[in-house]
């Protein structure tokens, strides 16, 4: 083999690879947002369709992120908040909130109206014992109590909130999840822009 | 350990790679007809496996997640496990021309055995740990191993004594073996996750 | 030239059609034949490679020096890969959760790079285009064909619709590994039957 041939074999490689990654990359970039866009709706949508009511816009392209805190390391973490809109009018905002429940974190999606009322909670991720625990999320009845309170309502277990009976862990962690997110709704209002 | 233990029982015996996961079935197909290739396959796959996964691994985690370029991860792998074919089947010519001989052959096949490429992205896909994807690289190989070579001893005996419908001879019948080969692990379904 | 391309194209619908003929790419027809929807989306997937990678290659065929012609093809085969995978996940995000692992396997396809070796490397690029939409096709059509008998017997339904009778309990034989086994290798023995006999009809 001459240096010609290996020369040739080199500089065809590199311009091969080079051209698809440059074409790799560029596909990378007009897809990302709309990758985004679908693994949220994905994961996201089934707890905003149970407590977002009368909008008509898509509440997952209308999100916002807004560094909320730190994590141990010191990097910001973000929350999403989505906004579900009548005639362009926002008439309620979403955010998933949590807190720790009996095995693992209790994920809380949560719905605010710009009066300051509670439009709806769902329980979306949980990974309690199985009839016990999860009842927080299978009972309706038990979600259903938040709705309409205001914001200053105290959303504590035995005070505004009954906890469901034999699964009270399970119901603190809602109620605490829940608690953390009437905080960082207020901290936060100025900047979600209504 | 215990987790270990579960995840070697699982990925050869329960879900294993050929018959219930489906990864790897050409080279099953083409080189279960006899005992002896069956074996060489199996060695070169077991080798390759385990450090192809090992590499892929690496690479993901201290070059790709580091600099957000995790949508390459299809195109680097395949492109590991084509260079490190090469090397293997290089060094091992030199180094080694005996164990060259008899696994020669069967390396080029292995660039496009899905299996190995399978098992690097499985890897990252369930987030194991280094000691994880080393175990279950050893596992799932070993799994392949098995299936394979039970299935050359079955096609040897039934080329020899049994009499196999026209319709049904060479691909067909090693595919419906495998099938019942299948059924029978799928009966330790329950035994771990 | 018109022929030759109808010609090339058609090859890969019957005549030697992949999953079949040569038995090349197996683990695909074997794992997503579940239901006609996964098929049918892998399928497409499959079409979309191969004619890439064929076009691809053969407008390169004469630049590309011969040592290192499998590297060069293995990139241009994952980059059309990567391809899909970012569109799959973009546009139809439940598909390519349910299809996962088996869109990046496509780049270890045998098809793929066995057109790209076999067709590709030789031949001009309107022919290699037919080539491959033609074997792509054929391959899709090897699944649809595996998905529809699996779905049917196994789940009663088809694309998801029901067609059998009310009640149908479904033979979970067929959803199983093991189906998917028993029915390609039957397949392929009626495959022989057919074959067979087109040729002493010739005779």
């Amino acid at each position: 083999m001459s240096l010609r041939d290996i020369i040739k074999m080199i500089v065809v490689l590199t311009i091969v690879s080079a051209v698809c990654g440059g074409g790799l990359a560029l596909v990378r970039i007009s897809t990302a947002d709309q990758i985004t866009y679908q693994k949220i709706k994905f994961i996201k949508e089934p707890a905003l369709k149970q407590i977002l009511v009368g909008y008509d816009n898509d509440p997952v392209s209308d999100r916002k992120e807004i560094v909320t805190g730190k994590d141990k390391k010191g990097k910001d973490v973000a929350t999403t908040f989505f906004y579900a809109k009548k005639a362009g009018q926002v008439i309620t905002i979403a955010f998933e909130t949590e807190a720790p429940g009996f095995a693992g974190n209790v994920g809380v999606m949560m719905a605010v109206k710009p009066d300051g009322t509670m439009q709806g909670v769902a329980v979306t991720t949980l990974s309690e014992t199985p009839g016990v625990g999860t009842r927080v999320k299978e009972d309706p009845s038990f979600c259903a109590q938040f709705v309409g309170k205001p914001l200053t309502a105290n959303f504590s277990l035995g005070a505004e909130i009954q906890g469901l009976s034999g699964a009270t862990v399970s119901s603190t962690a809602v109620s605490n999840a829940v608690k953390s997110g009437v905080e960082l709704y207020t901290k936060h209002k100025s900047q979600l822009g209504f | 350990m215990e987790d270990y233990l579960m995840l070697v029982v699982s990925a050869i015996f329960i879900n294993n790679i050929l018959l219930i996961r489906f990864l790897g079935n050409c080279p099953f197909v083409g080189v279960s007809s006899s005992m002896s290739s069956a074996l060489g396959m199996s060695a070169a796959v077991l080798f390759v496996n385990v450090l192809a996964s090992l590499i892929c691994w690496i690479l993901q985690k201290t070059v790709l997640d580091v600099f957000g370029l995790e949508y390459l991860q299809t195109l680097v792998f395949i492109l590991v496990i084509a260079a490190l074919v090469q090397l293997v089947e290089i060094i091992m010519q030199k180094v080694a021309p005996p164990l060259y001989r008899a696994l020669g052959i069967f390396l080029p096949l292995i660039t496009t055995n899905c299996m190995i490429f399978g098992v690097a992205v499985l890897n990252i896909k369930e987030e194991y740990t280094f000691m994880q994807a080393l175990v279950y690289a050893i596992s799932t190989a070993l799994g392949f191993n098995m299936a394979l070579i039970l299935l050359a001893g079955i096609r040897e005996r039934m080329d020899s004594t049994a009499r196999v419908p026209k319709l049904l001879q060479g691909v067909p019948i090693c595919l419906i073996t495998a099938g019942m080969m299948g059924l029978t692990f799928a009966g330790l379904l329950g035994l771990a996750k | 030239m018109a022929a030759r391309i109808v010609k090339e194209f058609t090859k890969g619908l019957w005549k030697e059609i992949a999953p079949f003929r040569f038995v090349l790419g197996l683990c695909s027809v074997l794992a997503v034949t579940t239901d006609v929807k996964n098929g049918l989306g892998l399928g497409c997937a499959v079409i979309f490679v191969t004619t890439m990678s064929n076009v691809l290659v053969s407008a390169l065929r004469k630049i590309i020096p011969d040592k290192v012609r499998i590297a060069v093809f293995i990139v241009i085969i994952a980059t059309g890969v990567v391809i899909v995978e970012l569109t799959m996940q973009a546009y139809f995000y439940s598909l390519f959760l349910v299809l996962g692992i088996w869109i990046p396997l496509i780049v270890v396809n045998c098809l793929v790079l066995g057109r790209a070796e076999a067709f590709a490397r030789k031949e001009g690029v309107m022919l290699s285009l037919a080539d491959g939409v033609g074997m792509g096709l054929g391959f899709t059509i090897s699944l649809v064909v595996v998905a529809t008998i699996r779905e049917i017997l196994g789940k009663g339904t088809w694309f998801g619709l029901p067609v059998m009778w009310e009640g149908y309990p479904g033979f979970e034989f067929m959803i199983r590994p093991v189906g998917a086994f028993v029915c390609l290798g039957l397949l392929l023995g009626i495959m022989n039957v057919i074959s067979a006999r087109g040729r002493r009809k010739r005779k």
